[in-house]
């Protein structure tokens, strides 16, 4: 009994004790809420200091700093700073960066860059002509995820001086030498065994990394030495991965996140225009392309390609998917640029009546067609306006939805079939054809390949600006858009929300560069 | 009870052995190849295949499990195909916070599913019990991912009191790690003590009508007293196992929980993992996920048997 009464006591102390822990924790709790140390701000005069959150749907991934990415996009040109810079929003705009000044030469085949002789790395070793040789070594090494590795397989560098390095090429420079050098930022040679991991992530940029934690975030401190005097006004960058749509619009209506990249366009326009502490910036054009399968299928038929082109209503995508920011060409360069065919746009106008008479006519109604997608709200979006309209023009359109790891593999492997995609346009006709994987000669994901179109790409490459320039990408478009194997659907830029207490938020082709961003309090 | 989980042992290492071998190989089934999510959209074939080479993923499988299975003898759990960091270190870095999320719920679950199971199972008058009945029944058709967005509208937007967004870990500041905490744990726990609430009620009204609590009732033993020590001891077994269970699901709730609040525990590593075929961060989490679930399945027995000595261990 005696036991028992004991037990009792205890079951009833550890019943108190647990309560008086509850209304301890709600009594601190009291004294101070964890949401008044989250941000806010208004829309006032900037102040220097203060820390950005940014947060992003991926998480960085140190691996790919040689790389264009989502993933890295906050925070890689905040570290790594390339020798020129080239607006996001505007691919002609190119800068000297790390160089102070460049001179290409009159044949176009070779450019003498001047180093910055006040530049030093984080560790503070001093940057020099040594480093832009054992980047771009880095870059060309068979695992180098850099996208440009094509045309730099093609460069001669060699470091003419200690702050100068001469680069020459067999084929006209100036049309890729902005975005070629903006997609490859200076690595230190000495600590860049440790960027793979991002145990080491050493560069000449405006922050250094304080910490990061692999899959979750990054935090970035000022760089108290930088080379630009005055530079940079934030104390500190928090790069968060918030994966979810959800978490990021409460990320940001809390307060927490003044930046967030990775919400789809409809919802990044709808927090800024129901709310007036929102903005949307934009991230640099993307195309929105339709690559046909050309080797087997209803699509080795030339007239059923072109039938497509009539049969999709890309307004409406522009308009539902993409918040009507976009254009609808149907070309995949970029406009603005010297190359860009003027007076071929839309040949493919919106005629569904006229495409399922050609698709009747080639005997093709009733015909299949799987339309290969990776996990992507925006491509889902956009596959229901297709599907819609093929099936309005008498095909049967299926939609084959795969992990990314899936997707990459197949479109790599020349087994998409017909897919959707999403590329950056990001550099010039001549830049493009080399790089993007649906345009290259070389390990094209695009299936379609003739004679012709590679010695119209070839032309391209080799015009070397001015009117001959224009002239090939005028022909290779003519010969892309009548033989139809891929439909460009919509041009329209990617998108960010940033509170209007963020201001001064320039966008290179290789992510935000924070060195004037501020914060009003 | 040592006796007991000597004899259980072999059992145990026969369900983790299968276990990593199923945790092997249930990744490589799944299409794509991680190579090619570590090169990116727009690589090559060849760059995938440079990549797959240095990853040691074009070895024969059988090597690649022995090689993973004796690093584990060793300490060595592998190394993130996506981060290149060991998976240890990967777990190390976020266990702290699955485990706070989880405590937390699981205090949660115990308290409001035992409280209002009592509510329920107890002598009231039919409005009270129609109330608790009726937020049961809300809570069990509630899953746990509608709780917490409820829960970010309410105390997030609505009345802004506690924080929506992100994590601090109890130990470096408990006034705002248990704020952070909050509102996910009970997101987590609130659906989940609806199923246990609903246990302890069924079986209290079943113990109510054993012959012992109407002596109890005869002897003029105060009411509170039949209820705490006759009908509700009597009535937790169920529970118990239930909470045993729900444990394991705790764990998992906690991958949707943790999205949602923006919270970087081992259920967005499993997500990420998942995503990119990381297949050694995929074994390990999944052969630690049955590990808890027989550990947690053990004390379940353990804490039976010491409720009822009718139970024996064996």
């Amino acid at each position: 009994m005696g036991k028992q009464i004991g037990r009792g006591r205890r079951g009833r102390t550890a019943v108190h004790g647990v309560m008086a822990l509850a209304m301890a924790s709600v009594l601190t709790t009291g004294c101070e809420l964890a949401v008044n140390q989250q941000g806010g701000g208004s829309k006032a005069s900037c102040q220097p200091g203060g820390t950005l959150v940014a947060a992003a749907a991926q998480p960085p991934i140190p691996a790919r700093v040689l790389a264009q990415g989502a993933a890295n996009y906050f925070w890689v040109r905040a570290v790594f700073e390339p020798l020129l810079t080239v607006d996001g929003n505007d691919v002609t705009n190119v800068k000297p960066l790390l160089a102070s000044s460049y001179k290409i030469a009159p044949d176009d085949r070779s450019v003498t860059l001047q180093l910055r002789d006040n530049v030093t790395f984080h560790s503070g070793r001093p940057f020099t002509s040594a480093d832009v040789l054992f980047t771009i070594k880095q870059a060309l090494t068979p695992t180098s995820p850099s996208d440009v590795k094509s045309i730099l397989a093609g460069w001669q560098v060699e470091a003419t001086g200690e702050h100068e390095v001469t680069i020459r090429s067999q084929t006209p420079l100036s049309p890729v030498l902005g975005s070629t050098l903006e997609l490859t930022p200076i690595v230190d040679s000495q600590t860049y065994a440790g960027v793979a991991n991002g145990s080491s992530l050493i560069g000449t940029g405006p922050y250094k990394v304080a910490s990061y934690q692999p899959g979750a975030q990054m935090v970035l401190a000022r760089n108290e030495n930088y080379w630009q005097k005055g530079q940079p006004t934030l104390d500190r960058i928090e790069n968060v991965a918030i994966p979810d749509s959800t978490a990021q619009l409460s990320a940001l209506r809390s307060g927490r996140a003044q930046l967030s990249f990775g919400l789809t366009t409809q919802d990044a326009l709808t927090i800024a225009q129901r709310n007036g502490q929102f903005e949307v910036l934009k991230t640099g054009q993307t195309v929105y392309p339709l690559v046909l399968e050309t080797r087997s299928g209803v699509f080795t038929n030339k007239t059923v390609r072109q039938a497509i082109g009539y049969a999709i209503d890309r307004k409406r995508i522009n308009t539902q998917v993409l918040g009507n920011l976009g254009t609808t060409t149907g070309l995949y360069w970029a406009e603005g640029t010297e190359d860009y065919p003027k007076g071929l746009e839309n040949r493919y106008r919106y005629d569904p009546g006229k495409a399922r008479q050609m698709i009747k006519d080639a005997g093709a109604t009733g015909a299949a067609v799987p339309i290969t997608i990776i996990n992507n709200p925006v491509l889902h979006a956009e596959y229901e306006i297709i599907a819609n309209s093929l099936t309005a023009v008498g095909l049967k359109p299926a939609l084959i939805a795969l992990a990314a790891p899936d997707y990459q593999q197949r479109l790599a492997s020349g087994t998409g079939g017909n897919y959707l995609s999403f590329r950056g346009q990001n550099g010039t006709a001549p830049f493009m054809v080399q790089t993007n994987a649906d345009l290259r000669l070389q390990g094209a994901h695009r299936q379609f390949t003739t004679p012709q179109y590679t010695n119209l790409v070839n032309q391209v490459i080799q015009a070397g600006g001015g009117a001959q320039e224009a002239g090939a990408v005028k022909n290779l478009t003519e010969y892309m858009l009548d033989e139809a194997f891929m439909q460009v659907l919509v041009t329209a830029p990617g998108v960010a929300v940033r509170s209007t207490s963020l201001q001064n938020v320039p966008i290179a082709l290789g992510g935000l560069r924070p060195n004037e961003s501020c914060l009003s309090r | 009870m040592i006796r007991y989980l000597i004899r259980r042992l072999p059992s145990i290492v026969l369900v983790l052995v299968a276990t990593s071998v199923i945790a092997f190989l249930l990744p490589r089934l799944v299409p794509g190849d991680p190579a090619a999510a570590v090169a990116g959209p727009d690589a090559s074939p060849q760059t995938i295949a440079a990549i797959r080479t240095q990853l040691g993923l074009d070895k024969p499988l059988i090597n690649q499990y022995f090689h993973w299975i004796g690093g584990v003898f060793t300490g060595d759990l592998g190394q993130s195909l996506q981060f290149q960091r060991p998976v240890s270190e990967l777990i190390g870095d976020r266990l702290g916070s699955t485990v706070q999320l989880a405590l937390l719920a699981a205090i949660f679950l115990v308290i409001f599913g035992i409280g209002l199971g009592i509510l329920a199972g107890s002598a009231r008058s039919r409005w009270a019990r129609t109330l608790v009945e009726g937020t049961n029944t809300g809570f069990l058709a509630a899953p746990p991912f509608l709780v917490g967005l409820l829960l970010i509208l309410l105390f997030g937007v609505a009345i802004r009191i506690l924080p929506t967004s992100g994590e601090v870990s109890v130990l470096d500041n408990p006034n705002f790690g248990f704020q952070y905490l909050l509102l996910p744990a009970l997101a987590l726990a609130l659906p989940m003590s609806a199923g246990v609430a609903r246990l302890v009620q069924t079986s209290m009204q079943a113990i109510r009508q054993e012959d012992f609590v109407d002596l109890a009732v005869a002897k003029g033993v105060p009411p509170w007293r039949i209820n705490i020590r006759h009908i509700l001891r009597n009535s937790l077994g169920p529970a118990v196992v239930a909470i045993g269970i729900r444990f394991g699901d705790l764990l998992a709730g906690a991958v949707v929980i943790e999205a949602i609040f923006a919270r970087n525990g081992l259920g967005q590593l499993a997500v990420s993992g998942a995503q990119s075929n990381d297949y050694p961060v995929m074994q390990v989490l999944v052969v630690g996920a049955v590990f808890i679930a027989v550990v947690a399945q053990l004390l379940t027995e353990i804490t039976l048997s010491a409720l009822d000595p009718r139970v024996r261990l064996g």
